[in-house]
C-alpha cells in the first residue's frame, strides 16, 4: 500500500446539468493503484474519461461515488498537493506573463522562494529549451513552446508525482521526443509520472505501466511488457543476410517449429527519420 | 499571495489599465483648474477645484477598480485557472486578497497623484470641527405632541389606528427642516456643549436667507463668554463670525439687520473649532476613498468569480448607474405610502440599494474636505475598519469559495 502512489476504488463520475439531471457518465466504477516509481499510462479513445479521472484524482471534481487517494491522502490535502505536478490538457497560461515570470509564479504557489526558486527557473528553462526565450510573453509563444513553458510550470516544485494530461498534444516530434526523454529523466530519477495520451507510439516508448480506458471502464491494466510481449513469438534480427541463406534459415526454422516462418525486413520508425532529416538540414 | 498580487499587478499594469487610470488622473488634474467658473471669491474656487477633482478621480477610481478587479477574476475563470491553482498548496482565499491588493495598489497610487497635486495646487487652510448647538430629545418631543393629540377629545377616531413609527418619523423630519424667523433687533441663545470644556478660539457660523432669498446687508452681534463681536455681511448667505477663546458655550445672537433672517436652527447653525492642517485632512480623505475603493474593488473580484468577464462588467456598470438613480428615485416616489403592492416592492428595493451605496456613491469625505470640515473624530477610522477589515475579508471569501466552485475543469 505504501509503495502505491494513486489508488482509485470503485470510482465513478456522472457529469449533470444545472437542475441536477445526469448528462454523461464519464467514469464507471474503475479501481486502479500507481505503483511509485513507474511511468503509468492512461489511454483510451477521445471521451473514454482520461481526463475526468484525472480530475478526480488531482480533486479538481469529485467522484459521484468511490474513494480516491493521493499520496494515502485525500486529493486536495495540502501536503499531496505539495509534492504533485499537474501539466492540463491544455496549457493556460497567462499570456501576459512571460516565461520566466510563468515559472516563478507557480514556483511561489507550489511554496518556493528567492533563490532557490530562482536557480530551479533557470535550469527548468534550459532543460526544456527555453532559455533564449525565456523573457518573452506566453502569449506570442508557439502552441509547443507554450506547452513546453506549461510542463516546466509543472515540474518547478520538483514534484514525487507528475501528472500529464496529453503532455506532447501540439508538439512536433523533436519537441515529442524530447518531452519522452524528460519523462524517461524523471522516471530514472524516481519520479512517478501518470500520464494520459492517445498517441500510442508514445506511450509504448515511455510508459512501464498501462491502463485502457473505453467508455469509463478499464478494459485492460497491467505492466506493459506483459501485456504487449507476444510470448509464443519470437523475433531474430540480422545484418546483411543474402537472399539464399535467408531461404536456407526459413526452411530450416519450418521444419523445427512445424508452423509458418515470417520474414521481412523492419523499417525505421518515422520518428527516428524525421528526427534525422531534421538534424541534417539544420 | 505575494504570487497572485504580481500575476494580477502585471495583468493590470500590462493589459493598459494601471498607465491608463494614471494618465487619466494627471490629465483631471491638469485640465481642470482651466475649467472651474464660480462667482469670484478666492474661497470658492479653492472649494470646487478641490471638490471637482477629488470627485472626478473617485468616479474614475470607482468604474476602473471595480471593472479590472472584475476582469482580473473573470479571466482566470473564463480560462479555467483557478483549477491550476486549486493543485497548489495554496489556500484559495489567499489568492484573492493578493488579487485584491493589485487594483488597490493601482488606486493608492492615483490617489497619490491626486494627493500631491492637491498639495501644491490649491491654497492649505485648515480644516475645521463643526459643532452643533444641542436641543432637546426630538422624538421625546413628537411622542409628546403625538399623545398629547391622540389624547384630546376633538381627535377623529379614525386618526387614532395612524401608523405611529411612521408619523414620529415624519415630524422629526420635518422639525429639522423648519426655518426659523429672526426679527430685527430679536436675540437668540444657542448652547455648545461640546465646547465648554475647550478653551479655544472658534468661528460661528451661520447660513441665513430674508424672505424673499435675496442678498442684503446683514448685521448683527455675537455674545460669547462675556465679549461681544459685531459684524456685516455683504457678500455671502454664509456669516462667519470669529469669536475668542473662552470658557463656556452659551452663544447669543442678535440680529441687528434691518430685515427678518431665516434660518434652520439644526441645519444652519454652527460653531467651528480649528481641526489640524490641510494635508492631514487631505490625507485621511485619502485614506477613506481608498477603503471605499477596497470595498468595490472586492464586490468586482466577486462577480467576476461568479459570472463571465463581460456579464460582470456588464453588471457592474449597471449597478453603478442603479445606486446613482436610487436616492433620486427614492426622493421622487417618497409619499407612494398608499401605492400598490408591485410599486412599493420596487420602492422598498430601491430604497434598500440607495441605502447600500449611499457611502459609495455620495463621497461625504471629498465634500468635507472642500468646504475644510474635519469629521468628528473616530468616524473616519470606524468606517475604514469596517470597509478593510469586515466588508473586504467577506467579500474576498465568498468570491473564493465560488472560484473553487464555478471552475470546473
Ligand atoms: N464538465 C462536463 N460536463 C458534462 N460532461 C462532461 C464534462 N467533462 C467531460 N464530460 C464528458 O465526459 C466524457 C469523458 O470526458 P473526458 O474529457 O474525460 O475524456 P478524455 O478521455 O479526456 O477525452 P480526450 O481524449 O478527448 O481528451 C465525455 O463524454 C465528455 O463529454
Ligand atoms: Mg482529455
Amino acid at each position: 500500500m505504501n509503495d502505491c502512489v494513486v489508488s482509485l476504488e470503485g470510482v465513478s463520475k456522472t457529469f449533470r446539468d444545472f437542475w441536477m439531471r445526469p448528462v454523461t457518465k464519464a467514469v464507471d466504477g474503475i479501481s486502479l493503484k500507481v505503483p511509485r516509481g513507474t511511468v503509468f499510462g492512461l489511454l483510451g479513445p477521445n471521451g473514454s474519461g482520461k481526463s475526468t479521472t484525472i480530475k478526480m484524482i488531482l480533486g479538481l471534481i469529485r467522484p459521484t461515488a468511490g474513494k480516491v487517494l493521493l499520496f494515502g491522502k485525500p486529493p486536495q490535502a495540502r501536503d499531496a498537493l505539495k509534492r504533485l505536478g499537474y501539466l492540463p490538457e491544455l496549457s493556460r497560461l497567462h499570456p501576459f506573463l512571460t516565461a520566466r515570470e510563468t515559472l516563478m509564479y507557480h514556483g511561489a504557489l507550489a511554496g518556493l522562494s528567492g533563490r532557490l526558486l530562482r536557480d530551479r527557473t533557470a535550469s527548468l528553462l534550459a532543460d526544456t529549451a527555453l532559455a533564449h526565450v525565456a523573457d518573452r510573453r506566453v502569449g506570442t509563444f508557439s502552441k509547443g513552446m507554450a506547452r513546453r513553458t506549461a510542463l516546466a510550470a509543472a515540474l518547478v516544485a520538483s514534484p514525487e508525482l507528475l501528472v500529464l494530461d496529453e503532455p506532447t498534444s501540439g508538439l512536433d516530434p523533436i519537441g515529442t521526443r524530447a518531452v519522452k526523454e524528460l519523462i524517461r529523466k524523471l522516471a530514472s530519477q524516481g519520479v512517478t509520472i501518470l500520464m494520459t495520451s492517445h498517441l500510442l507510439a508514445d506511450s509504448q516508448d515511455v510508459c512501464t505501466h498501462l491502463a485502457i480506458l473505453a467508455n469509463g471502464h478499464i478494459a485492460a491494466c497491467g505492466e506493459k511488457d506483459e501485456l504487449l510481449q507476444k510470448t509464443d513469438t519470437t523475433r531474430f534480427s540480422v545484418r546483411n543476410l543474402s537472399p539464399a541463406a535467408q531461404e536456407a534459415v526459413k526452411s530450416e526454422m519450418e521444419a523445427l517449429s512445424g508452423g509458418e516462418v515470417v520474414v521481412d525486413h523492419p523499417s525505421a520508425s518515422l520518428e527516428d527519420f524525421f528526427a534525422k532529416t531534421v538534424e541534417a538540414a539544420e | 499571495m505575494r504570487a497572485s498580487f504580481l500575476v494580477a499587478w502585471r495583468y493590470l499594469a500590462r493589459g493598459g489599465a494601471v498607465p491608463i487610470l494614471l494618465c487619466a488622473t494627471a490629465l483631471l488634474h491638469w485640465l481642470l483648474p482651466g475649467l472651474v467658473r464660480t462667482d469670484g471669491s478666492a474661497e470658492a474656487v479653492r472649494e470646487l477645484t478641490i471638490y471637482l477633482s477629488l470627485a472626478a478621480v473617485y468616479a474614475l477610481l470607482l468604474i476602473v477598480s471595480l471593472v479590472s478587479a472584475a476582469s482580473l477574476t473573470a479571466s482566470e475563470r473564463d480560462a479555467k485557472r483557478f483549477a491550476i491553482a486549486r493543485t497548489r498548496p495554496v489556500c484559495m482565499a489567499s489568492v484573492m486578497a493578493g488579487k485584491w491588493c493589485a487594483p488597490m495598489l493601482a488606486a493608492g497610487l492615483a490617489l497619490a497623484v491626486s494627493a500631491i497635486w492637491l498639495l501644491h495646487g490649491v491654497a492649505h487652510e485648515n480644516s475645521r470641527y463643526m459643532l452643533r448647538p444641542g436641543h432637546g430629545d426630538l422624538y421625546a418631543m413628537a411622542e409628546s405632541e403625538i399623545d398629547a393629540y391622540l389624547a384630546a377629545p376633538s381627535t377623529p377616531e379614525a386618526l387614532k389606528t395612524m401608523d405611529r413609527k411612521r408619523v414620529l418619523s415624519h415630524m422629526v423630519a420635518r422639525e429639522l427642516e423648519r426655518k426659523k424667523v429672526l426679527a430685527p433687533g430679536e436675540t437668540v441663545k444657542w448652547n455648545f456643549d461640546a465646547l465648554a470644556q475647550r478653551k479655544v478660539p472658534c468661528t460661528l457660523q451661520i447660513r441665513v436667507a430674508n424672505e424673499y432669498g435675496l442678498k442684503t446687508d446683514f448685521r448683527g452681534k455675537v455674545k460669547f463668554g462675556g465679549e461681544c463681536v459685531q459684524f456685516t455681511n455683504t457678500t455671502s448667505r454664509i456669516i462667519e463670525v470669529a469669536l475668542p477663546a473662552a470658557a463656556g458655550g452659551e452663544v447669543e445672537f442678535t440680529n441687528e439687520s434691518p430685515v427678518a433672517i431665516y434660518y434652520s436652527p439644526y441645519r444652519d447653525v454652527a460653531l467651528l473649532v480649528d481641526g489640524g492642517t490641510f494635508a492631514a485632512n487631505l490625507l485621511r480623505t485619502c485614506v477613506q476613498i481608498w477603503a471605499t475603493i477596497g470595498v468595490v474593488t472586492a464586490l468586482g473580484l466577486f462577480m467576476g468569480a461568479a459570472v463571465s468577464r463581460n456579464v460582470a462588467v456588464f453588471a457592474g456598470v449597471a449597478m453603478i448607474v442603479a445606486s446613482l438613480a436610487a436616492p433620486q428615485i427614492v426622493e421622487a416616489q417618497n409619499d407612494l405610502a398608499k401605492a400598490r403592492l408591485p410599486d412599493r416592492i420596487a420602492l422598498g428595493m430601491t430604497r434598500l440599494v440607495a441605502a447600500a451605496t449611499s457611502q459609495v456613491m455620495a463621497p461625504a469625505p471629498v465634500d468635507d474636505l472642500a468646504s475644510r470640515l474635519r469629521q468628528e473624530d473616530g468616524v473616519l477610522e470606524r468606517q475604514v475598519a469596517v470597509d478593510i477589515a469586515v466588508i473586504c475579508p467577506i467579500l474576498l471569501l465568498l468570491a473564493a469559495s465560488i472560484a473553487r466552485r464555478r471552475d470546473l475543469p
